[in-house]
């Protein structure tokens, strides 16, 4: 097991919240600093931490604890799951950034924009509100389903949007 | 009643576009605390684009203090769309739209949602129309 700590074009150092497991191929890159390794799965990481970074961003406004707490929960586990998709070679490249469309007191949602599909998830004050949504162009049939957190498993539904995306994107 | 094949929603500022200038979900949400109607449905202003002026009158609407009302263009949907969602059987009988004609305004009419529909219900809608919504300024 390896940890890596990638360096930034602007030479800051990040450290990756976790260690990677899987068998990987080392190389030295020119240019880096102190010599540290890395490999061509790193970029992949960082390029999928750029998916969440403009939402977490926008949940700084945020001022109820809980719902912050929960949306940037729910960013987070949706990393995680491309993250681990990857492992098994799905390819997540160029996918769109997930925006926080619409910041209330007692709410937020965040918005997945893609061409002919959107995906929305809602954290709400009341938790049994917080949901999620999917609806598509005629293209994609149509598509128009949601349901509530609360009666759901949260990873194995966000697991199936994630590969949803990755076939229709 | 015949409606044109389209249905424009005037944007009043940027904050209702991505930075790429899609329409983003909030556009059409419907807010039951300002437009509810004494019937029970609640209100969202469009116009109907029955003819190819619809589009410059609704870029050119204008406020009391004679500003442009509309600065970031209209979000233009099909009607094909609003009936496909009509029919839904989530929003069987409890959306729908309508022609209301105002002394200004004659393309005038609105979305309608019935009061009590579940929030996470009609964001998933307004997603849908911003999903099909094609945005023109051609100011």
């Amino acid at each position: 097991m390896i940890d890596l700590y990638p360096v930034t074009d602007s030479q800051t150092r990040i450290t990756l919240p976790t260690t990677i497991s899987r068998p990987m191929e080392l190389m030295v890159l020119p240019g880096t600093v102190s010599g540290h390794y890395m490999t061509t799965s790193y970029f992949t990481i960082i390029n999928v931490y750029r998916l969440i970074e403009p939402a977490l961003k926008a949940l700084d406004e945020i001022k109820n604890p809980d719902i912050k707490s929960d949306a940037s929960s729910l960013l987070i586990t949706l990393v995680d799951i491309i993250r681990r998709l990857q492992g098994l070679n799905y390819d997540f490249d160029n996918l769109p950034t997930l925006q926080v469309e619409n910041i209330e007191d007692d709410s937020v949602l965040i918005e997945w924009i893609f061409n002919d599909f959107r995906i929305g998830f809602t954290i709400e004050k009341n938790k049994d509100e917080s949901g999620w949504y999917l609806v598509t162009t005629k293209r994609l049939g149509f598509i128009n389903a949601s349901g509530y957190f609360l009666k759901t498993e949260r990873e194995k539904l966000l697991t199936w949007l994630i590969i949803f995306i990755k076939d229709n994107s | 009643m015949k409606y044109p094949d389209r249905c424009l929603k005037g944007i009043l500022n940027n904050d209702f576009l991505s930075d790429d200038g899609i329409a983003k979900a909030h556009l059409f949400y419907f807010d039951e605390s300002k437009y509810l109607r004494s019937d029970g449905w609640v209100e969202q202003s469009i116009n109907w684009e029955d003819d190819s002026d619809a589009i410059g009158f609704t870029l050119n609407q204008r406020k009391l203090d004679g500003s442009i009302k509309f600065v970031a263009g209209v979000a233009v949907v099909p009607t094909e769309v609003i009936d496909w969602h009509k029919r839904s059987v989530s929003l069987q009988g409890r959306f729908s739209y309508e022609r209301a004609q105002i002394a200004d305004n004659k393309y005038h009419g609105n979305l309608l949602l019935i009061k009590g529909t579940p929030k996470l219900t009609m964001q998933q809608l307004a997603s849908s129309l911003a999903l099909h919504a094609q945005v023109e300024d051609k100011r």
